[in-house]
Protein backbone atom coordinates (compact mmCIF):
# COMPACT_ATOMS: atom_id res chain seq x y z
CA UNK A 1 0.00 0.00 0.00
CA UNK A 2 1.19 3.50 -0.73
CA UNK A 3 -0.12 6.98 0.06
CA UNK A 4 -2.99 8.55 -1.88
CA UNK A 5 -0.72 10.99 -3.68
CA UNK A 6 2.69 10.07 -4.99
CA UNK A 7 5.04 12.82 -5.95
CA UNK A 8 6.93 11.14 -8.72
CA UNK A 9 9.69 12.66 -10.70
CA UNK A 10 9.14 11.56 -14.22
CA UNK A 11 9.49 12.97 -17.71
CA UNK A 12 8.76 11.43 -21.06
CA UNK A 13 11.14 8.58 -21.54
CA UNK A 14 11.49 7.58 -17.93
CA UNK A 15 12.67 8.70 -14.54
CA UNK A 16 14.82 11.74 -14.18
CA UNK A 17 18.38 11.11 -13.17
CA UNK A 18 19.48 13.52 -10.51
CA UNK A 19 21.90 15.93 -12.04
CA UNK A 20 23.73 17.60 -9.24
CA UNK A 21 25.41 20.79 -10.23
CA UNK A 22 26.30 23.79 -8.14
CA UNK A 23 22.90 25.11 -9.12
CA UNK A 24 21.01 22.46 -7.18
CA UNK A 25 23.40 21.61 -4.35
CA UNK A 26 24.20 23.81 -1.37
CA UNK A 27 26.91 22.87 1.12
CA UNK A 28 27.14 24.50 4.50
CA UNK A 29 30.15 25.01 6.75
CA UNK A 30 30.88 22.64 9.60
CA UNK A 31 29.63 23.95 12.95
CA UNK A 32 30.55 22.67 16.43
CA UNK A 33 27.81 21.59 18.83
CA UNK A 34 27.97 21.73 22.66
CA UNK A 35 28.94 18.05 23.04
CA UNK A 36 31.98 18.51 20.82
CA UNK A 37 30.50 16.78 17.80
CA UNK A 38 30.21 18.86 14.65
CA UNK A 39 27.38 19.16 12.15
CA UNK A 40 27.68 19.82 8.45
CA UNK A 41 24.59 20.02 6.30
CA UNK A 42 24.24 19.65 2.58
CA UNK A 43 21.10 20.44 0.61
CA UNK A 44 19.93 19.02 -2.69
CA UNK A 45 17.24 20.50 -4.83
CA UNK A 46 15.08 17.78 -6.38
CA UNK A 47 12.34 18.45 -8.93
CA UNK A 48 8.76 19.43 -7.97
CA UNK A 49 9.80 21.88 -5.23
CA UNK A 50 11.34 19.13 -3.09
CA UNK A 51 14.53 19.98 -1.20
CA UNK A 52 16.54 17.47 0.83
CA UNK A 53 18.45 18.79 3.84
CA UNK A 54 21.00 16.15 4.82
CA UNK A 55 22.86 16.30 8.14
CA UNK A 56 26.29 14.80 8.76
CA UNK A 57 27.74 14.51 12.24
CA UNK A 58 31.36 13.89 13.20
CA UNK A 59 30.29 11.87 16.24
CA UNK A 60 27.18 10.75 18.12
CA UNK A 61 24.68 13.49 18.77
CA UNK A 62 23.92 14.22 22.44
CA UNK A 63 20.63 15.59 23.85
CA UNK A 64 22.37 18.85 24.79
CA UNK A 65 23.04 19.47 21.08
CA UNK A 66 19.46 19.37 19.93
CA UNK A 67 18.49 23.00 20.68
CA UNK A 68 21.50 24.22 18.71
CA UNK A 69 20.61 21.83 15.94
CA UNK A 70 17.11 23.29 15.74
CA UNK A 71 18.54 26.81 15.32
CA UNK A 72 21.02 25.51 12.77
CA UNK A 73 18.20 23.88 10.77
CA UNK A 74 16.10 27.06 10.79
CA UNK A 75 19.07 29.15 9.57
CA UNK A 76 19.81 26.65 6.83
CA UNK A 77 16.17 26.53 5.74
CA UNK A 78 16.29 30.32 5.20
CA UNK A 79 19.47 29.94 3.15
CA UNK A 80 17.77 27.23 1.08
CA UNK A 81 14.84 29.41 0.16
CA UNK A 82 17.26 32.18 -0.83
CA UNK A 83 19.13 29.79 -3.10
CA UNK A 84 16.37 27.51 -4.43
CA UNK A 85 13.25 29.67 -4.15
CA UNK A 86 9.93 28.36 -2.89
CA UNK A 87 10.09 24.95 -1.24
CA UNK A 88 7.04 22.65 -1.29
CA UNK A 89 8.46 19.79 0.73
CA UNK A 90 11.55 19.76 2.91
CA UNK A 91 12.99 16.26 3.33
CA UNK A 92 15.13 15.73 6.43
CA UNK A 93 17.85 13.14 6.14
CA UNK A 94 20.86 11.92 8.08
CA UNK A 95 22.02 9.43 10.70
CA UNK A 96 20.65 10.77 13.96
CA UNK A 97 18.34 9.69 16.77
CA UNK A 98 14.56 9.84 16.40
CA UNK A 99 14.32 12.69 18.91
CA UNK A 100 16.65 14.81 16.77
CA UNK A 101 14.51 14.19 13.68
CA UNK A 102 11.37 15.20 15.58
CA UNK A 103 12.95 18.34 17.02
CA UNK A 104 14.26 19.47 13.62
CA UNK A 105 10.94 18.72 11.92
CA UNK A 106 9.07 20.80 14.48
CA UNK A 107 11.56 23.67 14.30
CA UNK A 108 11.23 24.09 10.54
CA UNK A 109 7.52 23.25 10.27
CA UNK A 110 6.48 26.87 10.80
CA UNK A 111 8.62 27.80 7.78
CA UNK A 112 8.08 24.89 5.39
CA UNK A 113 4.71 23.91 3.87
CA UNK A 114 5.45 20.23 4.45
CA UNK A 115 8.13 18.13 6.13
CA UNK A 116 9.11 14.60 5.14
CA UNK A 117 11.74 12.22 6.47
CA UNK A 118 13.85 9.91 4.36
CA UNK A 119 13.02 6.26 4.95
CA UNK A 120 15.91 3.89 4.15
CA UNK A 121 13.62 0.89 3.59
CA UNK A 122 11.33 2.69 1.15
CA UNK A 123 14.16 4.54 -0.60
CA UNK A 124 11.80 7.50 -0.55
CA UNK A 125 10.64 10.16 1.89
CA UNK A 126 7.37 10.16 3.83
CA UNK A 127 5.46 13.31 4.77
CA UNK A 128 5.27 13.63 8.58
CA UNK A 129 3.69 17.07 8.92
CA UNK A 130 2.04 19.38 6.46
CA UNK A 131 0.19 22.68 6.17
CA UNK A 132 -0.79 21.74 2.63
CA UNK A 133 -4.14 19.96 2.34
CA UNK A 134 -3.02 18.40 -0.95
CA UNK A 135 -0.11 16.71 0.77
CA UNK A 136 -1.12 14.74 3.83
CA UNK A 137 0.89 12.88 6.43
CA UNK A 138 1.95 9.47 5.17
CA UNK A 139 2.24 10.46 1.54
CA UNK A 140 5.32 9.28 -0.27
CA UNK A 141 7.76 11.73 -1.83
CA UNK A 142 9.78 9.93 -4.46
CA UNK A 143 13.36 11.05 -4.94
CA UNK A 144 15.91 10.31 -7.66
CA UNK A 145 17.39 6.94 -6.71
CA UNK A 146 20.99 7.97 -7.20
CA UNK A 147 20.42 10.79 -4.73
CA UNK A 148 18.84 8.38 -2.22
CA UNK A 149 21.81 6.03 -2.58
CA UNK A 150 24.18 8.92 -1.93
CA UNK A 151 22.20 10.03 1.13
CA UNK A 152 22.15 6.52 2.58
CA UNK A 153 25.80 5.73 1.90
CA UNK B 1 -3.10 -3.06 7.86
CA UNK B 2 -0.81 -3.41 10.84
CA UNK B 3 -2.56 -3.82 14.20
CA UNK B 4 -1.26 -1.54 16.90
CA UNK B 5 -1.21 -2.41 20.58
CA UNK B 6 -0.81 0.61 22.87
CA UNK B 7 0.08 0.36 26.54
CA UNK B 8 -0.11 3.31 28.92
CA UNK B 9 1.80 3.12 32.21
CA UNK B 10 1.35 5.94 34.71
CA UNK B 11 4.78 6.79 36.15
CA UNK B 12 6.57 9.51 38.07
CA UNK B 13 9.44 10.79 35.95
CA UNK B 14 12.59 12.72 36.75
CA UNK B 15 13.07 15.51 34.22
CA UNK B 16 16.63 16.81 33.99
CA UNK B 17 16.31 20.18 32.29
CA UNK B 18 17.54 23.52 33.58
CA UNK B 19 16.31 22.20 36.92
CA UNK B 20 15.81 18.63 38.03
CA UNK B 21 12.17 18.02 38.83
CA UNK B 22 9.74 15.18 39.35
CA UNK B 23 6.65 15.10 37.19
CA UNK B 24 3.81 12.63 36.74
CA UNK B 25 2.97 11.25 33.35
CA UNK B 26 2.62 8.23 31.13
CA UNK B 27 4.93 5.86 29.38
CA UNK B 28 3.24 5.11 26.06
CA UNK B 29 4.57 1.97 24.44
CA UNK B 30 3.27 0.74 21.13
CA UNK B 31 3.73 -2.51 19.28
CA UNK B 32 2.93 -3.09 15.63
CA UNK B 33 1.81 -6.53 14.47
CA UNK B 34 3.45 -6.00 11.08
CA UNK B 35 5.66 -3.42 9.40
CA UNK B 36 3.70 -0.25 8.82
CA UNK B 37 3.28 1.35 5.42
CA UNK B 38 3.15 5.13 4.90
CA UNK B 39 -0.55 4.99 4.01
CA UNK B 40 -1.27 3.70 7.52
CA UNK B 41 0.76 6.28 9.42
CA UNK B 42 -2.00 8.84 9.97
CA UNK B 43 -4.39 6.23 11.36
CA UNK B 44 -1.82 4.54 13.59
CA UNK B 45 -0.43 7.84 14.93
CA UNK B 46 -3.96 9.03 15.63
CA UNK B 47 -4.82 5.83 17.53
CA UNK B 48 -1.75 6.26 19.73
CA UNK B 49 -2.30 9.99 20.37
CA UNK B 50 -6.00 9.45 21.07
CA UNK B 51 -5.18 6.78 23.64
CA UNK B 52 -3.20 9.36 25.63
CA UNK B 53 -5.59 12.29 25.16
CA UNK B 54 -7.99 12.67 28.07
CA UNK B 55 -5.59 10.93 30.45
CA UNK B 56 -2.46 13.07 30.36
CA UNK B 57 -2.84 16.79 30.95
CA UNK B 58 -0.97 20.08 31.13
CA UNK B 59 2.50 19.67 32.62
CA UNK B 60 2.43 15.87 32.46
CA UNK B 61 5.25 13.96 30.83
CA UNK B 62 4.47 11.67 27.90
CA UNK B 63 7.25 9.29 26.93
CA UNK B 64 6.75 7.51 23.61
CA UNK B 65 8.50 4.22 22.92
CA UNK B 66 8.02 1.63 20.22
CA UNK B 67 9.61 0.00 17.22
CA UNK B 68 8.59 1.89 14.14
CA UNK B 69 10.02 4.07 11.39
CA UNK B 70 11.08 7.66 12.00
CA UNK B 71 8.10 8.90 10.04
CA UNK B 72 5.72 7.19 12.48
CA UNK B 73 7.46 8.63 15.56
CA UNK B 74 7.45 12.08 13.94
CA UNK B 75 3.74 11.85 13.13
CA UNK B 76 2.93 10.72 16.71
CA UNK B 77 4.88 13.65 18.15
CA UNK B 78 3.10 16.13 15.88
CA UNK B 79 -0.32 14.80 16.88
CA UNK B 80 0.45 14.61 20.60
CA UNK B 81 1.28 18.32 20.58
CA UNK B 82 -2.25 19.17 19.54
CA UNK B 83 -4.04 16.36 21.43
CA UNK B 84 -2.47 17.02 24.83
CA UNK B 85 -1.91 20.75 25.26
CA UNK B 86 0.90 21.74 27.58
CA UNK B 87 2.31 18.24 27.97
CA UNK B 88 6.02 17.52 27.92
CA UNK B 89 6.62 15.08 25.08
CA UNK B 90 9.72 12.88 25.01
CA UNK B 91 10.89 9.94 22.93
CA UNK B 92 12.72 7.02 24.45
CA UNK B 93 16.28 6.37 23.33
CA UNK B 94 17.52 2.87 24.23
CA UNK B 95 21.16 3.95 23.89
CA UNK B 96 20.68 6.64 26.54
CA UNK B 97 18.36 4.50 28.70
CA UNK B 98 16.30 7.68 28.96
CA UNK B 99 13.89 9.74 26.91
CA UNK B 100 14.70 13.09 25.30
CA UNK B 101 12.19 15.95 25.36
CA UNK B 102 11.07 17.16 21.92
CA UNK B 103 8.33 19.53 23.14
CA UNK B 104 7.87 22.24 24.47
CA UNK B 105 10.61 24.32 22.87
CA UNK B 106 11.85 25.59 26.24
CA UNK B 107 12.63 22.03 27.37
CA UNK B 108 13.92 20.46 24.16
CA UNK B 109 16.91 18.21 24.86
CA UNK B 110 16.09 17.62 28.54
CA UNK B 111 16.44 14.02 29.73
CA UNK B 112 13.53 12.09 31.22
CA UNK B 113 14.39 9.16 33.46
CA UNK B 114 12.63 6.45 35.40
CA UNK B 115 14.05 3.05 36.35
CA UNK B 116 10.72 1.30 35.90
CA UNK B 117 10.49 2.75 32.40
CA UNK B 118 13.78 1.06 31.45
CA UNK B 119 12.66 -2.27 32.93
CA UNK B 120 9.28 -2.03 31.27
CA UNK B 121 10.78 -1.30 27.83
CA UNK B 122 13.35 -4.07 28.03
Amino acid sequence: MVGKVRISIEVEGGEVEATRTSENVLEFAEVPLPSGTTVKAKAYKAPMGVVVLHFNFSDMLEPQDVKHLEKYAVEKYRALTNKFGKIKVLVISGRMPIWAYIAIAHAVLHLAPAIATLDPKLHAAVVVASHNKMLEEGEIVELPQDLVSELLS
Amino acid sequence: MADVKVRLSPLEFVVEGKEVEQRPGYLVTFELSAPISPSEVAEVAEAIAAAVAGRAGHGDVIVVSGRGPIYLHSAIAQLLRSYVCGAIIAHYDPKLQAAVVVHPASMVGALVKNDRMNESIQ
